[in-house]
């Protein structure tokens, strides 16, 4: 027995949509207090494991555990916290209002004031909500999501249609109640995001779980950087010998690298008198390390636990 | 059901707030019952001992088709609309009983039927100087009240049933259906027989005729109360077997 469960549990969980299988035999932890981000392309299962996780739907197979217990019965107890995508608002209530509502079913709300503050719902909080902006609406949907100060909650996709700003302060509140000992869970297709702001990246592809770690865990194995350059009459092979080159693309005069370790295969890359133009390092091009990620667990169906 | 009561406050704001309900719900029949008794006041329908006045019929008419309004109109759409845009989903996630969502529709439904039936009921007081004894004034208002269960339920079987493109039309054509075959808008009394036939079979008539009973010192006539009934089990059941296939729906 432990003392604090963890704060979700699949063990070999799978929903399946017909023939589609959303989530095929899906294991996943997720400790309590953790930050976690669940990463994957549009449609790889994603708002399906949140569902799953708030009692929406049933697993086709396997078991599910939130909190120690249902997943229906956290949510009930009012333990559970959620942003779902396009939770379209119902008009004819002020912003205030509806959060106000919300919170009150909870059994430990926060304070209203408080609140609008902490979702930045305070200057339009007395404005109709079929009057707000997407950005607005969002952070309303913000608010109702951790307006009764959950111990677990889930975010799916939460930054769309936010600026920078706002961006920051919705990361800075969740940082604020994940430290207080919450576990959070956030969708999101945007790694950068993820890798900024998550303590561990769990990947989803086509229904799997591709790959579970650190950000900077997930990089070194997609091939974290690339290089770019001109060179005529370059050997693809020759330079996916290079040291730390993972794939090497040749379209004419255009060479790209993809290299866990930049500093070697330049070095080397030079050493090796390749007559190099125009050589750029992408800083970071986390996109392009995710969307290999992806690929290639899409490809192999690679597990990596 | 926890949070039950703090739902239905904010489903009855609202619904008061919405100017479509206000305009079209509780305007038209208020407007309706000046005009055509405007036209046809001081006449009455029938003759001899059931010969009622046309004022204090069309009131009743009136009230009763403002109810079928309020209860239909507020509901059907809404629950549609709700489904579609994610709402519905979003109060799953929230400590809501997933059943108060729609207790709380239907005892909305109810609450608004009270302004919509009692604007009526004072037009005719104060401009048509209806008088009616206390008891019948008390089967009237309870019978146009309770009566308009039934019209509550189907609201929320119409919200289940139909999708948010078809839910306006939906609920229209059901709402205009009940009224004219029901014989709110065209005196039962003055349809062909065919007419009256069907609108025996509707809940509309059925709930109408307590209120004309009340009217004319009937009583209530068990046979209404016993349809409304029906209709009410009916209808519900319906919009349980509706909204459990709904909470199963399946979504990619």
């Amino acid at each position: 027995m432990r003392a604090v469960p963890n704060a979700v549990e699949f063990e070999g969980v799978s929903k399946h949509f017909g023939a589609t299988r959303a989530l095929d035999a899906v294991d996943l932890t997720l400790r309590s207090g953790e930050m976690v981000a669940l990463l994957g392309p549009n449609g790889a299962g994603k708002s399906t494991a949140v569902a799953l996780m708030l009692g929406l739907r049933q697993p086709t197979s396997g078991r599910v555990r939130v909190l120690g217990g249902a997943a229906e019965q956290a949510v009930q107890a009012g333990r559970v916290g959620a942003m779902l995508q396009s939770g379209g608002l119902p008009p004819g209530l002020r912003a205030a209002e509806l959060i106000d509502f919300v919170r009150r079913l909870y059994p430990r709300p926060r304070p209203l004031q408080a609140l609008l503050v902490a979702a930045a719902c305070d200057e339009f909080a007395q404005q109709l909500v079929e009057r707000l902006s997407g950005g607005q609406a969002q952070r309303v949907r913000f608010a109702l999501s951790i307006a009764g100060d959950p111990e677990l909650l889930f975010l799916d996709e939460p930054t769309t249609g936010f600026d920078v700003d706002t961006r920051r302060r919705f990361w800075r509140t969740i940082r604020e109640s994940a430290g207080a000992g919450r576990t959070v869970l956030f969708a999101t297709h945007y790694l950068e995001e993820a890798d900024a702001v998550a303590d561990r990246i769990v990947v989803v592809q086509r229904g799997h779980i591709v790959a579970d770690g650190t950000g900077a865990a997930l990089k070194a194995r997609a091939g974290g950087r690339t290089v770019r350059f001109s060179a005529v009459g370059a050997d693809r092979a020759a330079l996916e010998a290079l040291p730390g080159c993972t794939s090497a693309e040749v379209e004419g005069e255009r060479v790209t690298l993809r290299t866990a370790d930049p500093d070697a295969t330049v070095r080397a890359l030079y050493a090796a008198n390749v007559p190099v133009r125009d050589l750029e390092i992408g800083g970071a091009d986390l996109e392009e390390a995710f969307l290999a990620l992806v690929g290639e667990g899409g490809a192999g169906e690679a597990q990596v636990r | 059901m926890s949070g039950l009561g703090g739902y239905l406050w904010l489903e009855i704001r609202r619904t008061l707030r919405n100017r479509q309900f206000i305009i079209f719900t509780l305007g038209f029949p208020i407007g309706f019952y000046l005009l055509f008794t405007m036209l046809y006041g001081g006449q009455n329908l029938g003759s001899g001992a059931g010969a009622l006045s046309f004022n204090a019929f069309y009131m009743v008419s009136m009230a009763a088709y403002g109810a079928l309004g309020a209860t239909m109109n507020s509901n059907g759409t809404r629950i549609a609309s709700e489904r579609a845009a994610g709402w519905s989903k979003q109060l799953r996630a929230t400590p809501l009983p997933p059943l108060a969502y729609v207790l709380g529709k239907v005892g909305m439904a109810i609450c608004v039927t009270v302004p919509a039936v009692v604007l009526v009921l004072l037009a005719g007081v104060l401009v048509h100087h209806v008088r009616l004894a206390g008891l019948e004034w008390v089967q009237l208002l309870l019978g146009l009240w309770l009566g308009a269960i039934p019209f509550a339920t189907l609201g929320v079987l119409l919200g289940y049933l139909l999708d948010s493109e078809s839910a306006q039309s939906g609920v229209m054509i059901a709402y205009f259906a009940l009224s004219i075959l029901g014989g709110l808008w065209f005196p039962y009394q003055v349809m062909p027989k065919a007419m009256q036939l069907i609108a025996r079979l509707l809940p509309s008539y059925h709930y109408a005729a307590i209120g004309w009973n009340a009217v004319t010192g009937q009583p209530v006539g068990w046979t209404h109360v016993w349809v409304l009934l029906l209709y009410t089990v009916i209808f519900s059941f319906l919009a349980m077997r509706r909204y459990q296939r709904d909470e199963a729906r399946e979504y990619a």
